[in-house]
């Protein structure tokens, strides 16, 4: 038993011993270690070969496995966390930084040169949260319209504007959408991917009054788009329902399947921004047959922005290195970088205005860059409340868009709902936190008064 | 003197027992208060904190605010509505405990055949031909998806009746031993409203009742399915019969043409409902959007913790529960039951047929009473897994739609906790939801204590 034992134990140490000799060190071969969480783009390959070639005494390296949220800060706060994390989107920046994870870069920033005049200024408040600044802009993306002009001359349609209406993109979309014979599928889709808030934002609406303290999805502009993109999907029959959607994607998601759609000319119109152009790159057949254009507008011209910006984390050990890496991502090899991979635009907006990228020698079929350089600079990142968190406040609207594609409601009512909901969280934060509180009246001047008209209408749960 | 040495030998021999006892259980006694008991008891008093990731507030003890907030306060209609939601997904519990005995009954006895393993062999290969042909007819009519359905099951009854019961042991626990992340995916596949594998046979079913409607009499064609709804039920009660017979071993034979029939008479059961039901509404059927799909079978609100008219039918609920159901069936209760079956005195059964009993009698009066303390421990960790369950399943499958429809108390945790980052209110939630599975099983114990104690 005793021998046993002892040879379990020898084992078990044995195990360790190698487990801790496997450990990453913090240097390898004299260089500091730099994590950085990021996907796993292989243009991200090269772009980590260019930062180790330019600073000789870091090895950066990446880790793919780890972009959730929840994980980052978990991880950070028992210590094991990345030194460099990508944040996907303004609403994801606002929950690092109120889980105290990002490095207020403010100064630094300033210091370092990759401040925000350092990048578009479309994309400043992609990285900065109630007036400071957490992050820098790896990737910019505004949305655009891709079209397959094989489709269009399949079937006739001339070719969309770069800018156009609701009108005419309705128009061409039914132009374009054609059933299958058996009336269970589609021949050809006309568009995908049309996002319900930037159709709020076209139609001179806004998720949260200019203040942030009150959200206006009940506003008749908002109401005018719920109802525009309800009708797309129910009403057109160009937009596919979630329904529609569930049966053209598979196993592979709904990305997967519209890259393909369009690159198979199954599908004519798809919105995405320019890492779209990434995947077309593998498509042979779609050279030449891509077009671009503007979304189309009612009131305003306007696309979401989508920047995946990096932020550092507090809790990193080499904070003098993770500067560095911002500081290379407002470089110009790296936009080059970028350029040359199609992966989005570069954080400086200088590199996306040269000659060379708005018409590449190297492939002069993509001759529609100057669009996507003019969506990001007009367009706008995702709005969010200074009182309420911006990831949570999005779940009564999905829930209401749920109920609205089920049938249970009208957009109209789905959208007044959703407002109700949304305000009646900020109500609640506001009773409940003295952080809110104190916001509150930074922004508007005056103290949180619960008894306020305005409040009424959201203060019907209390006393339950 | 004698005396004392073998007694120190003895304590000697204790001591150096208990240390090595010690030492290997160190390693677990370490990882239980590591990762287990300290998290538990960590828990219970952050339940009654404030505490939150994101810093809204300094952190605080707030005594029972959570637990009113949850119960009655501001979150209390999430929090109930979330665990109707569960309760909802419960619903598959005794048919998924009832099946898990009627499959160990199928198969706690070895299948005999008569003819020996040639005869086996023979079977298997009439099945897989029968079922080829059919599939190949189903889907030279255009009904691809039964087509599959039924070569699926030739297949297996054909496997079946070379391997014998072992090959249906196997295949009813496979679903528990594969991961269930992908059992989710192929799920997911499978309610697909369009080109899902269950629509697409609601749909040949459909057709065939409309076709067959429109060229006969109504009376005619009704008269006709409700003959195969009569021999729906005589097969299913002949393969019950058959089922709980203790006194001799399944015959393959028995048990195929059972099955066989009653896979008939429930097609032919469907026929008859999609005429009955769905051909008035003449126009065009809807089928049921499955995982998008607010409607469930007590016609639960989305949104208000109400019934009401307008949804009910169904929707992901019921997809969930139906899947369940079928991960359940074949899994560790399946096991717990055949060990039970095995446990039975054969004496028992001896008496039985002695006193003249029959197949019916000896399965109410004797198998079941001996079973009834597997199938108090099955309840028991049935409703406590049933309780904890719906995380990977909204996490995989609907994200907790549609309409927050499909989030239970589980994910609601993970929502709580990981996503809004308040951990206080999280802790409070995991553990109001230990007080319901610990009440439950307290009842469930009492009363299950008490009937076995009768039966004793």
């Amino acid at each position: 038993m005793r021998r046993i034992f002892l040879l379990i134990l020898v084992i078990l140490l044995a195990g360790s011993f190698v487990a801790w000799r496997l450990k990453p060190a913090d240097r390898l071969d004299g260089r500091t270690r730099l994590v950085w969480v990021t996907d796993g783009s292989p243009a991200r390959c090269d772009q980590v070969a260019i930062f180790n070639r330019l600073h000789p005494g870091v090895s950066l390296t990446t880790d793919p496995g780890n972009l959730y949220m929840e994980k980052i800060i978990v991880q950070s706060l028992a210590g094991v966390g990345p030194d460099v994390f990508d944040v996907a989107g303004r609403y994801v920046l606002y929950g690092f930084v109120e889980a105290d994870i990002a490095l207020d870069l403010t100064d630094i920033a300033a210091e370092e040169g990759f401040g925000p005049e350092a990048t578009w200024v479309s994309v400043v408040d992609a990285m900065r949260i109630n007036g400071r600044q957490y992050s820098f802009p790896a990737a910019v993306n505004a949305d655009v319209i891709f079209y397959n002009k094989a489709i269009f001359d399949r079937y006739g349609v001339p070719y969309p504007p770069k800018e156009w209406t609701w009108e005419e993109f309705v128009d061409t979309g039914r132009r374009l959408t054609r059933r299958s014979s058996d009336g269970r599928g589609y021949e050809c889709l006309g568009v995908m991917g049309i996002h319900w808030y930037e159709l709020v934002l076209q139609a001179g609406g806004t998720m949260y009054s200019r203040d942030g303290t009150l959200c206006s999805l009940d506003s008749p502009e908002a109401l005018e788009a719920i109802r525009f993109y309800y009708d797309l999907s129910h009403t057109h029959h160009i937009l596919p329902t979630p329904d529609d959607e569930a049966m053209i994607s598979g196993a592979g998601g709904e990305r997967a399947n519209f890259l393909s759609l369009f690159g198979t000319e199954r599908l004519a119109m798809v919105r995405a921004g320019r890492w779209a152009m990434a995947a077309f790159r593998d498509y042979p057949e779609l050279r030449g047959k891509i077009g671009v254009v503007h979304l189309p507008h009612r009131r305003r011209k306007v696309s979401v922005i989508w920047a995946r910006t990096c932020a550092i984390n507090r809790y990193s050990r080499h904070r003098d290195e993770a500067v560095k890496l911002l500081r290379f991502l407002a470089s110009e090899p790296y936009s080059l970088a970028v350029l040359e991979s199609g992966d989005s635009l570069p954080p400086r907006p200088e590199f996306a205005e040269r000659p060379e990228f708005l018409v590449d020698p190297q492939r002069p079929e993509e001759g529609f860059n100057a669009v996507f350089a003019e969506a990001v600079a007009r367009g706008q990142v995702p709005e969010v409340s200074p009182l309420v968190n911006p990831l949570s406040a999005l779940e009564p609207v999905h829930e209401q868009i749920d109920l609205m594609h089920s049938g249970v409601k009208t957009p109209e009512e789905a959208f007044v709902a959703a407002a109700a909901q949304v305000n009646r969280m900020i109500y609640a934060n506001l009773r409940d936190y003295e952080v809110y509180r104190r916001r509150y009246q930074q922004i508007t001047g005056r103290e949180f008064d619960p008894e306020d008209p305005q409040w009424r209408p959201y203060r019907r749960d209390e006393g339950r | 003197m004698k005396m004392a040495t073998a007694k120190s030998g003895r304590r000697r021999m204790l001591r150096e027992d208990t240390a090595a006892a010690v030492a290997f259980l160190a390693p677990s006694l370490f990882g239980f208060l590591a990762f287990v008991l300290i998290p538990v008891l960590f828990s219970l008093v952050m339940a009654f904190t404030n505490w939150d990731l994101t810093y809204r507030e300094p952190f605080a003890f707030v005594g029972l605010d959570n637990f009113r907030s949850l119960l009655w306060g501001e979150e209390s209609l999430q929090f109930w509505k979330y665990f109707l939601n569960t309760l909802y997904l419960m619903m598959g519990l005794p048919v998924s405990i009832a099946g898990s005995l009627a499959l160990a009954l199928l198969i706690h006895r070895p299948i005999r055949i008569g003819w020996g393993r040639a005869g086996r062999f023979w079977m298997g290969l009439v099945c897989l031909a029968v079922g080829a042909v059919v599939a190949w007819l189903l889907a030279w009519m255009g009904l691809a998806d039964t087509a599959f359905w039924v070569a699926v099951v030739a297949l297996v009854a054909g496997l079946g009746a070379w391997a014998g019961a072992v090959f249906f042991r196997t295949m009813f626990y496979l679903p528990h031993v594969t991961a269930g992340v992908a059992m989710f995916i192929l799920w997911k596949n499978l309610y697909n409203p369009d080109f899902g594998l269950i629509n697409g046979i609601l749909r040949n079913f459909i057709g065939i009742s409309v076709r067959t409607a429109r060229s006969l009499p109504a009376v005619v064609s009704l008269s006709m399915e409700g003959l195969i709804a009569v021999a729906m039920l005589w097969a299913i009660v002949r393969i019950w019969r058959r089922a709980i017979s203790e006194s001799e071993g399944m015959s393959v034979w028995v048990l195929l043409r059972s099955i066989l029939l009653t896979l008939a008479a429930v097609m032919a059961a469907g026929l008859l409902a999609a005429a009955l039901w769905l051909l008035p509404a003449a126009g065009r059927v809807e089928l049921p959007g499955w995982l998008l799909s607010v409607e469930n079978l007590w016609g639960l609100s989305p949104e208000r913790i109400a019934l009401d008219q307008r949804f009910f039918g169904l929707g992901a609920r019921d997809a969930l529960v139906f899947m369940g159901i079928w991960m359940a069936v074949g899994g560790t209760n399946m096991l717990l039951y055949l060990a039970g079956l095995g446990q039975v005195p054969e004496e028992l059964y001896d008496a039985a047929a002695v006193d003249g009993a029959g197949r019916w009698p000896t399965f109410r009066h004797v198998t079941w009473p001996a079973l009834a303390p597997t199938t108090f421990l099955v309840l028991v960790i049935s409703l406590a897994a049933g309780f904890q369950g719906g995380f990977e399943q909204a996490r995989v499958m609907t994200g907790g739609g549609p309409a927050g429809t499909t989030v239970t108390l589980g994910y609601y945790i993970y929502l709580t906790g990981f996503q809004e980052f308040r951990l206080g209110m999280a802790s409070a939630i995991s553990w109001l939801m230990f007080a319901v599975v610990f009440g439950m099983t307290l009842l469930a114990w009492r009363h299950g204590r008490s009937v076995l104690d009768e039966r004793a």
